[in-house]
């Protein structure tokens, strides 16, 4: 038996209904999937929960699966479908966790400026983030870091490559108008 | 490089600090425990139990009433090998109504349509 099963033969043997190659295959990919769930909903318990259904149907569907090489598109594409169906049931994105993670941060004994100021320029950037569209949001995450290809992302949000590419620019213009609004707010 | 360039420069380490590898949440424990109790439910909630579960319930009513059992209607008198006394003594059936005692006791305290007692 091979060692280092690539995830196409994993997901062959998940088919036949081998338990140990799906603990294989959750285990491999199920930090990348909870932190890109994370960066789209901002929650982590969300996040783990989402994840959990990601590889759900990822078990669900894979006597369907054809073994092409491109499991990581087809699992980001499931998790990229979960989070948008997720936040349409929401309305709005939701970016508590953010909140209460700075307020645990203040309840803490201050650090120094820097370092605060540090603290809050990273609220306004996943502020700024959660406020873009879903689709921009999940084109600059995935290209951002899950080094995904815009050929990647376009297999993965079923668009072409053109349209991916004006995704990241819109996202990234977006981006900057917010952040500027806010420090304009702020100063 | 431009200031366009800088700007996007800038804005990417911004994104890098606020959204990257070292700020994402532990995740925590694995969730393959969660994971897997989910998929194994739905295998034993699935077609192949509910059938085998709806065939022994037909397994089971077809000896029960084979075997006479009365808890089950019209099971009684479907014992093959009752006598046809032993069928309407073991029956659910309200004997009174078969006889014409019965009968008359019902008809003689039938109350009328004007209120008064035949």
């Amino acid at each position: 038996m091979n060692v280092h099963p690539t995830d196409d033969d994993l997901m062959v043997r998940i088919g036949y209904g081998e338990e140990t190659a799906f603990r294989l295959l959750v285990e491999r990919w199920e930090r990348q999937v909870f932190a890109f769930l994370w960066r789209m909903t901002g929650n982590e318990d969300d996040a783990r929960e989402l994840t959990q259904d990601v590889f759900v149907k990822v078990h669900t569907h894979a006597g369907r699966y054809q073994p092409r090489g491109i499991f990581k598109s087809w699992l980001f594409r499931i998790a990229g479908n979960q989070s948008r169906s997720f936040a349409r049931r929401r309305k709005i994105v939701d970016w508590v966790s953010f909140d209460a993670f700075r307020h645990d941060r203040e309840l803490e004994a201050p650090g120094p400026d820097a370092e605060l100021m540090a603290d809050e320029t990273r609220q306004q950037v996943r502020a700024a983030v959660a406020k873009l569209p879903d689709r921009q949001r999940e084109a600059l995450i995935l290209r951002r870091f899950h080094e995904m290809s815009q050929q990647d992302i376009a297999r993965i949000m079923d668009i072409t490559e053109g349209a991916v590419e004006s995704l990241l620019v819109r996202a990234m213009s977006a981006l900057r108008g917010h952040l500027i609004r806010e420090k304009k707010e702020t100063a | 490089m431009n200031t366009h360039d800088k700007t996007n420069e800038h804005l990417d380490s911004l994104l890098g600090e606020a959204l990257g590898d070292t700020a994402v949440p532990d995740m925590g424990p694995s969730v393959w425990f969660e994971i897997r109790s989910r998929t194994t439910s739905s295998r034993v909630g699935g077609w192949i139990p509910r059938f085998a579960m709806m065939t022994a319930a037909a397994a089971c009513m077809a000896v029960g009433i084979f075997a006479g059992a009365e808890w089950i209607p019209g099971g009684s008198t479907a014992a093959i090998w009752l006598t046809p006394d032993e069928v309407v003594v073991g029956s659910l059936w309200d004997e009174t109504v078969w006889s014409l005692d019965g009968l008359y006791t019902s008809v003689e305290t039938m109350d009328t349509a004007d209120g008064g007692a035949r």
